[in-house]
This record gives C-alpha cells, sequence and structure tokens, in this order.
C-alpha cells in the first residue's frame, strides 16, 4: 500500500491554476525527489498535502486515510513533517528548547523527551552549539536544525523543500547522508530540490512537475532520458546531466 | 577549564534560582507594607490600589499580547461586561459581587471565545484580530449607551452599603489587600502555565505560528484558550473597579483610553515577562496619576498629559523591550521566551 496517495489535486490562486488534477503515490522507504521548473507547483502541492492550503479539488491520502479535512496539526500528528523553502525554527528559542517545542510523543516522560533531543542534536552534529540562540546558527546549521525539529515528531514521511538551497557544499553532504540513513532506518522523504546532481545521488525515484501536473516519473536515469522532462527545462534543448 | 565552567555555571543557576525565588518574595513583603507607610495619605493609598490594579490588568492582557503575541486593542470588552455582569446582577437579583466575580469572569470569557473563534478560524488572529478587538469593544459601548442598559450614558450607580458580602469598605485597606491578593493568585497561573507544556506552545505560536503548525501544535486551540484566560481575569478586574469606585458608565468601562492603558502597562514593563506589567504599571500609573494633581490645574490644561506622554516616549525608546529587560540584564539572567523552557530554574 502507498504511503501517500495524490489523486487529481488542484489548486488554483485566482486565475493561476497552481497544481491541476496532479496524481502520484509515495511508497514507503523511499526517497522520492518531486522537481520541476519554476512556479510548476512543487511547493504548493507541499503545502496541500501538509494542509496549509486548502485543495480546490482531488484527495490526498496518508497512510490508507483520506487527510483532506485535518488540519496541519493532526496530519503531523498522523506522521507527516516537513521543512521549508525559507528555514522557519524558533529564532528566539536556544537551539535545545527548538526541539522541545513538538508535543511529546504519548507517555513520554520529560527526560526522555530531552533524552531524544539531545541525541538528535548528535545526530545533527549540533551538540556542541545546544545552548546556543537559534538566530546565531549559519543558515545550513539552520538547515540542519530544521531538519532535527521535524525528527524530534518521529513522522514516518518527511517532506523537504529545497534543503540544500544556499546551503554550503560540506553541509549539503552532510544533509544527503543524513537523509540516506534515515531512509535506511525506515523514514520516508519527498524531496523538492532544484540541486539536480543532489536529487540524483540520493533519490530512489523521481517525479516531475511541469504547470501544476505530473508530466513524468521513474529513476533518475529514466527522467534525465524523458524528452517531455527536457522539454518542461531547457525548451528541448541539451539532456538533463 | 571544563571542570570551572561548569561549577560556574552550577553556581550561576544557584544564584538564578535564589533571585527568582528570593525577588518575588522580597516585592511581595515590600507589598505587603506599603500600606503601613502609606496609613494617612488617602491618595498614596489610591496610588497603591490603581498601580496593583492595572498591573492586574496587564498582567491578564500579557497572557495574549505577550505570550501568545496577539495585539489586542479591545480588552476593555472584557472589563466593561465584568463590571456590568456583576453589578446588574447585584442590583437585580441581589447576587453578592463575590459570585458576581465567577458570572463577569465566566460570562467575558464566552464573549472572548466569541470574538476569537471567528477571527481566528478565518482571519488566522494578527491585524484583524486587533482590529476586532477594538471594534468588539466599541460595539459594546454603543450598544450600552443606546439600549441604556445600567442606566446608558447616565452611568451606574452602587448604593453605598459597606459590608463584605457586599464587597464594599469603608477604608481603603480591604481594597488594596484584595487587589494584591487577585494578582498574586493571576500570577502564579500565569507562572505554571508559563512552565507548562501550553506555556512553551504559546511561546512557539508567538516565535512562528506556521512552524509551531507544523510540529504538531494546535495553533488556534492555544491561541482561543489563551483569549479565554486573558477574558476570564479581566472581567475580574471589571468587577473589582465597580465595587472599588462605586460608579461606572460606558465610556470609562469600554473606552479605548483604557484598553491603550491596559497594552502600555503590558509593553513598558515587558511584554511575555510574568513581572514585566507588574513592574510597567508601578511606573506609569504613579506617573499618570501624580501628573494629573501636579500639573492638571486649570493654568495648564493638558500639561499633565504631555508630561506623561513624553515620559512613555522616553520608556519606550530607551528600553523598547520592557523595563523587565533591563532587570534581567542586571540580574544575568536568561531572556523571558527562554526561561519558560528552563523549568527547573524558573
Amino acid at each position: 500500500m502507498a504511503l501517500v496517495r495524490v489523486q487529481d489535486l488542484t489548486k488554483n490562486f485566482g486565475g493561476i491554476c497552481a497544481v491541476d488534477h496532479c496524481s502520484f503515490e509515495i511508497k514507503e522507504k523511499m526517497i522520492y525527489g518531486l522537481i520541476g521548473p519554476n512556479g510548476s507547483g512543487k511547493t504548493t502541492v507541499f503545502n496541500l498535502i501538509t494542509g496549509l492550503y486548502k485543495e480546490d479539488g482531488g484527495d490526498i491520502f496518508f497512510k490508507g486515510e483520506r487527510i483532506n479535512r485535518l488540519k496541519t496539526h493532526q496530519r503531523v500528528r498522523m506522521g507527516l513533517g516537513r521543512t521549508f523553502q525559507l528555514v522557519r525554527i524558533f529564532q528566539g528559542l536556544k537551539v535545545i528548547n527548538n526541539l522541545l517545542v513538538p508535543p511529546p510523543r504519548k507517555g513520554e516522560k520529560e527526560t526522555e523527551t530531552r533524552k531524544r533531543a539531545l541525541n538528535l542534536l548528535k545526530f545533527v552534529n549540533l551538540m556542541r552549539l545546544k545552548d546556543e540562540y537559534a538566530r546565531n546558527l549559519s543558515f545550513g546549521q539552520q538547515r540542519l536544525l530544521e531538519l532535527a525539529i521535524v525528527l524530534m515528531q518521529n513522522p514516518d514521511l518527511v517532506l523537504m523543500d529545497e534543503p540544500t538551497s544556499g546551503v554550503n557544499p560540506a553541509i549539503i553532504q552532510e544533509i544527503i547522508n543524513h537523509i540516506k540513513q534515515l531512509r535506511d532506518g525506515g523514514k520516508t522523504f519527498i524531496i523538492v530540490e532544484h540541486n539536480i546532481p543532489a536529487i540524483m545521488e540520493i533519490c530512489d525515484r523521481i517525479i516531475v512537475l511541469d504547470h501544476g501536473t505530473k508530466i513524468a516519473e521513474g529513476t533518475g536515469n529514466e527522467i534525465a532520458a524523458d524528452k517531455k522532462v527536457i522539454e518542461a527545462y531547457l525548451g528541448g534543448g541539451a539532456p538533463i546531466k | 577549564m571544563g571542570e570551572m565552567d561548569e561549577a560556574g555555571s552550577g553556581s550561576r543557576v544557584k544564584l538564578l534560582r535564589s533571585q527568582r525565588i528570593y525577588l518575588p518574595l522580597l516585592c511581595l513583603i515590600g507589598l505587603l507594607v506599603a500600606p503601613v507607610l502609606a496609613a494617612g495619605n488617602p491618595f498614596l493609598m489610591h496610588v497603591l490600589i490603581m498601580s496593583l490594579f492595572y498591573a492586574f490588568l496587564g498582567t491578564a492582557w500579557n497572557i495574549v499580547g505577550g505570550y501568545v503575541g496577539l495585539v489586542s486593542l479591545g480588552h476593555a470588552a472584557y472589563f466593561g461586561l465584568g463590571a456590568y455582569i456583576s453589578t446588574l446582577a447585584f442590583l437585580n437579583f441581589g447576587v453578592t459581587p463575590w459570585l458576581g466575580i465567577l458570572l463577569a469572569a465566566v460570562g467575558a470569557t464566552f464573549f472572548g471565545f466569541a470574538i476569537g473563534v471567528p477571527s481566528i478560524r478565518f482571519w488566522g488572529g494578527g491585524a484583524f484580530f486587533c482590529v476586532v478587538s477594538i471594534a468588539f469593544a466599541e460595539t459594546l459601548r454603543l450598544v450600552f449607551l443606546g439600549l441604556k442598559i445600567g442606566g446608558g450614558s447616565a452611568g451606574t450607580l452602587l448604593p453605598i452599603v459597606p459590608s463584605f458580602v457586599n464587597f464594599e469598605f469603608e477604608s481603603k485597606l480591604p481594597y488594596y489587600f484584595i487587589i494584591l491578593g487577585f494578582l498574586v493568585v493571576e500570577l502564579l497561573v500565569l507562572q505554571r502555565i508559563s512552565v507548562s507544556k501550553m506555556g512553551h506552545y504559546l511561546v512557539a505560536i508567538r516565535e512562528d505560528e506556521v512552524k509551531a503548525e507544523a510540529v504538531g501544535i494546535d495553533t488556534r486551540k492555544y491561541k482561543l484558550l489563551a483569549i479565554g484566560l486573558s477574558a476570564f481575569f479581566t472581567a475580574i478586574g471589571g468587577v473589582f473597579y465597580a465595587q472599588y469606585v462605586l460608579y461606572f458608565d460606558p465610556y470609562t468601562v469600554f473606552g479605548l483610553n483604557l484598553s491603550i492603558f491596559i497594552v502600555l502597562v503590558a509593553t513598558v514593563g515587558g511584554r511575555g515577562t510574568i513581572l514585566g506589567p507588574v513592574l510597567g504599571s508601578f511606573i506609569i500609573t504613579p506617573i499618570s496619576l501624580y501628573s494629573n494633581v501636579i500639573l492638571g490645574g486649570s493654568t495648564f490644561q493638558g500639561l499633565s498629559q504631555v508630561v506623561y506622554g513624553v515620559l512613555l516616549i522616553l520608556i519606550v525608546l530607551t528600553v523598547p523591550a520592557g523595563l523587565m529587560a533591563l532587570v534581567t540584564k542586571a540580574l544575568g539572567s536568561v531572556t523571558p521566551s527562554e526561561k519558560d523552557f528552563h523549568k527547573g530554574e524558573n
């Protein structure tokens, strides 16, 4: 069974159709790339899946349950986590306290939550900065912190919006390694990304959107050779590398 | 070196803990002794009572304006409702104001939800909440005037029958201790909330509401709870005012001036801090009252307001984060939003 099933999803902003009868499925324990030219509706799809936008049509299923009517926090509690295109962390709080904001697991003691937070900080190599204010972290470190906050929620599915954007190559590699490790640990990812080499490196499958609709899906090599994709990106020029 | 840091950090935590226990305790002792110093000076006693009273209102506003970051400029609505509900219940049905407090608080909480639900559900709060809060207070003022509720523009006069049951006293001293008691209870409730999960969520919502929702916090629910609690306490303030002054009208209890003064108390003292509104009130309430007395004569009409305004501008410009920030800095403590997460240290 698919972890996520998006069916005929549609979203209009005034006269602009941002997502147009878009359908796709996400299987468990895999990393999916969601790519497409600017304005193809990738972030809008994320906002629809997470409930930040209300869809104009279509259905979203998560773990087999239709979640259209659920609010964002309810979807999050079902196991859906996300990061944002522009990093969103609690800037005025210390790093460790950023991780203590998400509601704890049912029955979890405060000391256990704190221990889990510290382990996650170790995982993303931010332990030495745990008492620093989040706003003082570099952009790349803030990205890592955002990932750690999402992981505190223990999600089954993580949606990451341009996780490598504005980040130096060393941290990009760090983020990629974390994602792979987490996938191997059983988590599922959907990643919106313009960094094609990074997408090619980590994604098991790639879904390509153009004008709000899915135009292709496949492995990295299949996508790179797909004529529709090449046309959408380059207007029919050189192949994607 | 590491050990020295650990030791230093440990003693600092001990110092912070002792400061957090002893400072409020010292303040409380000071407030318990203050009436003795003010004995024989009714005006000074009045200033003290009003300072505690506005500290109480500022603290109530702080729950929603400081902790959640929802700016309400219409808190007079809950205040006025509190004053009217309790007084009308007393005048028409003989309900003691002590019970009236409960009726008023519950009634105002209900109205708080009534204004909060649509403005948060449909518009998410923010600027819209601010505008709706003003509109709500103004509408109530006009309704009470137009329908002549409680005497309309002529106002409501409580009969002077001093007794504990009637919440009326011959001297100011009982009023002083009652409002002090109310304030202490309110501060204790706020302190408990600030170290609870709810407190953490409120701070998270203020920091970044979208992010807070995205980590699984039911932001609407917690914003509404904050509005309800704030309205609850503000209405209690309204009942106290009615019983203390024994006369009020819709202009006074629903007026924008009152709403703004409540916001000023919290802002000058320090939004989102537990003791900020108390500090703010004990600074600006005496300034306001004394400037009126000293400069409020007919020779320089309006000069008191000019002096008061200039002083406020100076305070806000010099310490935009509120006077509490100066105190916390002087004590080397953590910032307000941070301390909410340090349960053991708060």
